[in-house]
């Protein structure tokens, strides 16, 4: 099994977020709401991105943070709303109900431990991938091992996807 | 800093005046992700640039399968050192390679070059693909074939 992303030193790659780094932290929560398409993924991913960066959490944390968001939309996108990898729909035709709603939010105990959730919500009907799209997910074990705890929630209006991060010490005045 | 893809850049949206993120520009597939075709004499080489997620595997797989179908006797060498994220639908890629390499033993070697960056060996390690792929560092090592594993 891979390390924790905390005791991972290896070297890793500047991105193009790590770019502008505002001198106040923004807001302790952010939201967005995305098509349910397979466009999601990565809008979520740059929004993810753009905020953890800007709140000066760690790279290797960032990164593990990153995956494991995409996964969770990936899975609204082909297990809720059953759209397989490579099906193309037109956004005029996607439904308004058709949304994946992601939340964000920064939590700092009195210790000035850091931790983020993020609350992946889609109101489609979850299906098992080997039903639809014919390929076994290796997206739970993803979202599991970047993660530190992973809670999924089905109900009739839908699936609840939260993901709770690792635990960060308060933000390094050392640009990150 | 490392060069970053040229031609690679994250999909933006706008927002909306209730404060919530709504699509307002679409990436082109393009813009995502990149696969450069090298068709050399002692191998087919692609070069991936970019995020390998359910948008951009198709185009990856169709790459990949074309390239199998093409390689008459040569090996297939992937070079995955420029992906900067690479998510489940590309780990299904590989698995899926690795056992058509396997299925066609020594018609088609798959070999697959990842440097030490995080973003691709971190995920590939996490489900286990570690353990199938012919895993390398740099291309010259892939061409020469001299696995990590041995």
């Amino acid at each position: 099994m891979a390390p924790p992303s905390n005791q991972d030193n290896r070297p890793w790659r500047p991105d193009a977020a790590a770019a502008d780094i505002p001198a106040a932290l923004p807001a302790a929560t952010m939201v967005a709401v995305l098509p349910a398409e397979w466009v999601a993924p990565s809008i979520a991913r740059d929004r993810v991105r753009r905020w953890l960066t800007a709140h000066r959490w760690s790279p290797a944390h960032r990164q593990d943070l990153v995956l494991a968001i995409s996964e969770a939309v990936s899975n609204s996108v082909e297990h809720g709303y059953g759209i397989c990898a490579g099906d193309t729909i037109s956004s005029a035709l996607t439904l308004p109900s058709k949304i994946i709603e992601l939340y964000g939010q920064v939590i700092t105990n009195r210790d000035g431990v850091r931790r983020v959730e993020f609350t992946i919500r889609d109101y489609g009907r979850w299906a098992p991938s080997a039903m639809l799209c014919d390929r076994r997910g290796h997206g739970m074990t993803l979202m599991r091992a970047c993660a530190d705890e992973v809670i999924i929630e089905h109900s009739a209006d839908g699936t609840t996807v939260v993901l709770r991060s690792r635990p960060l010490p308060r933000p390094p005045l050392w640009p990150v | 800093m490392p060069v970053l893809c040229a031609g690679v850049k994250p999909a933006h949206d706008e927002q909306t005046p209730h404060g919530g993120g709504h699509v307002g520009e679409r990436p082109d597939r393009e813009q995502l992700m990149t696969v450069r075709w090298s068709d050399q004499d002692d191998a087919i080489i692609l070069t991936v640039c970019g995020e390998v997620d359910g948008l951009t595997a198709p185009r990856l797989r169709m790459a990949i399968t074309e390239a199998f179908d093409r390689l008459s006797g040569r090996p297939l060498v992937v070079d995955l050192t420029d992906v900067t994220l690479l998510g489940s639908p590309g780990l299904q890629i590989l698995r899926d390679s690795a056992g058509e390499a396997v299925h066609h033993q020594g018609l088609r070697p798959l070999r697959i070059v990842v440097d030490e960056t995080r973003p691709v060996v971190r995920p590939i390690e996490i489900v286990g693909l570690d353990q199938i792929l012919s895993l390398y560092h740099r291309i010259a090592d892939a061409l020469a074939g001299d696995d990590l594993h041995s």
